[in-house]
């Protein structure tokens, strides 16, 4: 028998749930290292998150790509492992350690099969406080770098971002994306291991695992037996910089070949501890995230100019990038670019209907729920909160704050931080491609791609 | 429970109309993926419609029967969560990820659009200039994308259904029309060429009851034709250079005629691709990154580009993707990388390196299943390419099962220098450049 229902309109289903977390177990050791561990019995691997703070922020301004370089070169010769004993080691327990710099943060990742934690523990540590960037690898990793950042800058998109951060962030470490390679030319294994052994220390670093722990006394001892005699030594602040004050530019960067223009339109914000976060979080879901949002829908379904067209709000410690950007044909450059704007000037003119605010607080609130899915993505977000430094309820209070923004403060917000007079605007593509559409873009500086 | 224990529940059934329904119920994360797979993908094109099947899949999201255009969109994320689709070369997969009391939604659309589409001139030139900026995003605009997807399947294939472009020329695009939107959908979007999986925390028999109700009475259409996939015999080496513009860095493509999906070559050179790329301790990590220092970065997979080893349909090809240090001429490059092959051929692998290589396939056998979109993906194109979703448990024992006897043999008859294709992509000379 089939049963009847309304196959004519959409299915009424109950309101979301409230996703509650795993319990996390967080504690010290003596030595200060952070220590948060969910014991996830779901799958047969552990995942691990190992983050300092030692980002991008805390290299010395003529030495740009420490942070990574280190990053990139932990597991490439230790005081007790060969670069290729290192790597066979963990390829035979089924792992993986990856590390990268961030803006704010040096985070190693990691996984094993868990009957192998042990082991996985055991090169963790290995890797961060034994690591003695051998020579050869030193030269290799420079030598591949240079070549890397060059292929990086060859993509539109990368081009766009960097320009975007530089004019944004000015002075101040947040403005570099990437470091240039005459910076990566000047260091050498002195400044990595004085970077490493200066910063990778344990009260400044916070531990997260998350997978089948068993026993927690047998999982503490054997942490301790890795991590707890590793000292604790005052680590250094970032160099202060101020942020400069959002303004109004327009900066053409000249891509020859380009068959497309990319369009980024962005400012300094406010990061996740700022009274204003969740306003802004729903006023950029309304306008640019996702498939319902007004840009999408307005400019590539109703308008047809490009295929993404987003807005999204990178948070980082001590600020956020917002951005809004869109690729299109040349022709249609000057009219994408102005009804871009027109849309974050109508989210400060009129407030969202009550149905659009709801699609944003559902959307952002359901997904948050996905992406708490897997043991790799819990540990990802435990680590970010607590480098953070937010709130120990920060996940678990995150759907009731977005379902708190309202109409009013999702205006404010844009009002606040969508004036399209405070945003700097980058366009990636050929000169020769835009004739004629320069005089409605207003004054702007013409730059040449770095060759 | 340790990676040779773990094993995903499964129930399979056919409603009457020949959907296949494949549900994996896990109740330990309040999400739920529905996952709906067809048997239509670029090599179900006629000459002359490159693209259309990628195409067909953007006009999948532009209204249905009784969800006008946007909505599909807007319910999904109206309902916290996300969806997408994308087009392969044997198949077209859709999917939304949802908070597990939501399902109902996800099957009232997928039913919907199953059941008849909004097909319209409006929506059709509207989807043809966001398919032109796509193609124009990830292709034209791009250093290395033009020359893998437009001009690699040419020197790997001689049969048109099988080399011609997935994303298609603006020429075929702009040929396709409302008539043969609709022909295509009739043929293809049928219940019965299709697999449903759930996967996630769902109720089973509620589930049952729903999919029931929403799908079993969308008629079935005659299995849709498959145009002749056969490629002659390989008559030698193929070889072909690209200059392109927007690339700093040289490159190489390499690749050799794929054995046939799920035979014992085919496992073993699954097993071979881990040893020469997975990981730092991979044979050209080891050997061609660091030892002759030629090789930045690479990638390779049986099926590459647009498929993996898990879904593609033969014919296929092993393809090896490096970007190369411009102190070295690439024909060098390609010397070091034969190299590495023969002593492959000439000596196997190691036994460590093997068992490294197992550990590395229970790993990653298990990280693909973390996520419940993940396990649809692997269950729906199993049921489809395969006939059977249950391989999900079984297939990654027939790779542990290789031998190093069994690479080496592998190696030998699959990675013929004889029949190799091989594309060198030079950066473009620009301004500036010395001469």
């Amino acid at each position: 028998m089939t049963p009847r229902l309304d196959r004519t309109r959409p299915p009424v289903t109950p309101p979301l749930q409230i996703h509650r977390l795993p319990a996390v177990d967080e504690f010290r050791l003596s030595n200060g290292l952070t220590l948060l561990l969910v014991d996830d019995g779901r799958f047969p691997l552990t995942h691990l998150r190992l983050g300092f703070h030692a980002g991008a922020r805390f290299d010395p301004a003529p030495l740009a790509g420490l942070s990574e370089l280190t990053a990139q070169l932990l597991k490439e010769g230790t005081e007790t492992r060969s670069a290729r004993r290192f790597a066979e080691e963990v390829a035979s327990i089924g792992g993986t350690l990856e590390a990268r710099s961030t803006p704010d943060f040096l985070i190693v990742s990691g996984s094993a099969l868990s009957e192998h934690t042990a082991t996985l523990l055991e090169l963790l540590a290995d890797m961060t406080r034994q690591a003695c960037f051998p020579e050869e690898e030193v030269e290799l990793r420079k030598q591949n770098r240079l070549q890397e950042l060059a292929h990086e800058r060859s993509l539109p998109d990368v081009v766009a971002s960097e320009r975007l951060c530089r004019l944004v962030f000015g002075d101040h470490p947040y403005a570099r994306l990437l470091p240039e390679a005459a910076s990566i030319r000047r260091i050498g294994r002195d400044e990595l291991v004085a970077f490493r052994s200066s910063l990778l220390r344990p009260q400044n670093a916070v531990l997260v695992l998350v997978g089948p722990l068993g026993d927690r006394d047998r999982l503490v001892n054997t942490i301790e037996s890795h991590f707890g005699d590793w000292q604790p030594q005052a680590t250094p602040e970032p160099a202060f910089a101020e942020f400069p004050e959002p303004a109004r530019s327009v900066v053409l960067v000249d891509r020859k070949d380009s068959v497309q223009f990319d369009i980024s339109a962005g400012r300094r914000t406010v990061n996740r501890t700022h009274p204003d976060y969740f306003p802004l979080l729903v006023a950029n879901t309304v306008l640019g995230s996702g498939a319902s949002s007004r840009l999408f829908r307005i400019l590539r379904e109703q308008m047809g100019f490009g295929y993404d067209v987003h807005s999204r709000l990178e948070p980082r410690r001590e600020s956020a990038l917002f951005s809004a950007g869109t690729q299109v044909r040349p022709e249609v450059v000057a009219a994408a670019l102005e009804a871009l704007l027109d849309q974050l000037r109508s989210l400060a003119e009129e407030p969202v209907c009550a149905e659009e605010l709801e699609t944003a607080h559902n959307f952002l609130t359901g997904t948050f729920a996905i992406s708490l899915e897997t043991p790799g993505a819990l540990a990802g977000q435990l680590l970010s909160r607590k480098l953070n430094g937010l709130p120990d309820d920060y996940l678990d209070t995150f759907v009731p704050r977005v379902r708190a923004v309202s109409a009013s403060q999702v205006r404010a917000a844009a009002q606040r931080y969508f004036d399209p007079e405070s945003l700097a605007i980058v366009l990636v593509g050929d000169a020769s491609r835009l004739a004629g559409q320069l005089d409605v873009v207003g004054p702007l500086t013409i730059e040449q791609v770095a060759p | 429970m340790t990676s040779s224990t773990f094993t995903l529940p499964l129930e399979r059934y056919r409603l009457d109309n020949g959907l296949r329904v494949v549900l994996s119920r896990d109740p330990t994360a309040p999400v739920v993926a529905v996952y709906l797979i067809y048997g239509v993908g670029a090599r179900s094109e006629e000459f002359g419609r490159s693209g259309f099947a990628h195409l067909f899949e953007h006009m999948m999201f532009q209204g249905s029967c009784h969800a006008p255009k946007g909505l599909h969109f807007q319910i999904v994320e109206a309902n916290g969560g996300y969806l997408n689709g994308s087009t392969h070369p044997d198949y077209t997969d859709y999917f939304e990820v949802l908070p597990s009391n939501k399902l109902p939604v996800a099957l009232w659309l997928e039913a919907d659009r199953m059941r008849g589409l909004v097909i319209n001139e409006e929506n059709l030139a509207n989807q043809k200039e966001a398919v032109k900026e796509e193609r124009r995003l990830r292709l034209d605009n791009q250093p290395y994308v033009t020359a893998i997807v437009d001009l690699w399947p040419r020197l790997l294939f001689r049969n048109w259904t099988n080399y011609h472009s997935l994303i298609g020329s603006f020429e075929d695009l702009d040929a396709a029309t409302v008539d043969d939107v609709a022909r295509f959908f009739k043929t293809y979007y049928a219940p019965n060429n299709a697999v449903l999986v759930l996967a996630g925390d769902f109720d089973l028999e509620e589930s049952k009851r729903l999919i029931e109700a929403y799908f079993h009475d969308i008629e079935p259409q005659p299995a849709p034709p498959r145009p002749s996939t056969t490629e002659p015999e390989p008559d030698g080496e193929r070889s072909a250079v690209y200059e392109d513009p927007h690339a700093r860095i040289p490159a190489l493509i390499l690749g050799f005629p794929g054995p046939p999906r799920r035979c014992p070559d085919y496992y073993a050179l699954g097993v071979l691709d881990v040893i020469l790329t997975a990981g730092a301790s991979a044979r050209f990590q080891q050997n061609l990154v660091k030892g002759r220092r030629s090789v930045i970065q690479y990638e390779a997979n049986l099926g590459w580009p647009f498929a993996s080893a898990s879904d593609y349909i033969d014919p296929g090809a092993y393809s090896i993707f490096l970007l190369h240090h411009p102190s070295f001429r690439t024909r060098e490059v390609l010397d070091h990388v034969m190299e590495e092959l023969g002593r492959i051929q000439d000596d196997g692998p190691s036994r460590e390196e093997l068992e490294r290589a197992r550990s590395f396939l229970r790993a990653e056998h298990v990280k693909q299943l973390e996520s419940n979109i993940g396990r649809a993906q692997l269950l729906g194109r199993h049921e489809l390419l395969d006939g059977d979703a249950g391989l999900v448990n079984t297939e990654l024992e027939r790779f542990l099962e290789v031998t190093a006897e069994q690479i080496q043999s592998a190696a030998q008859r699959r990675l013929d220098p004889a029949v190799r294709a091989v594309l060198e992509i030079a950066p473009g000379r620009r301004e500036g450049d010395e001469s």
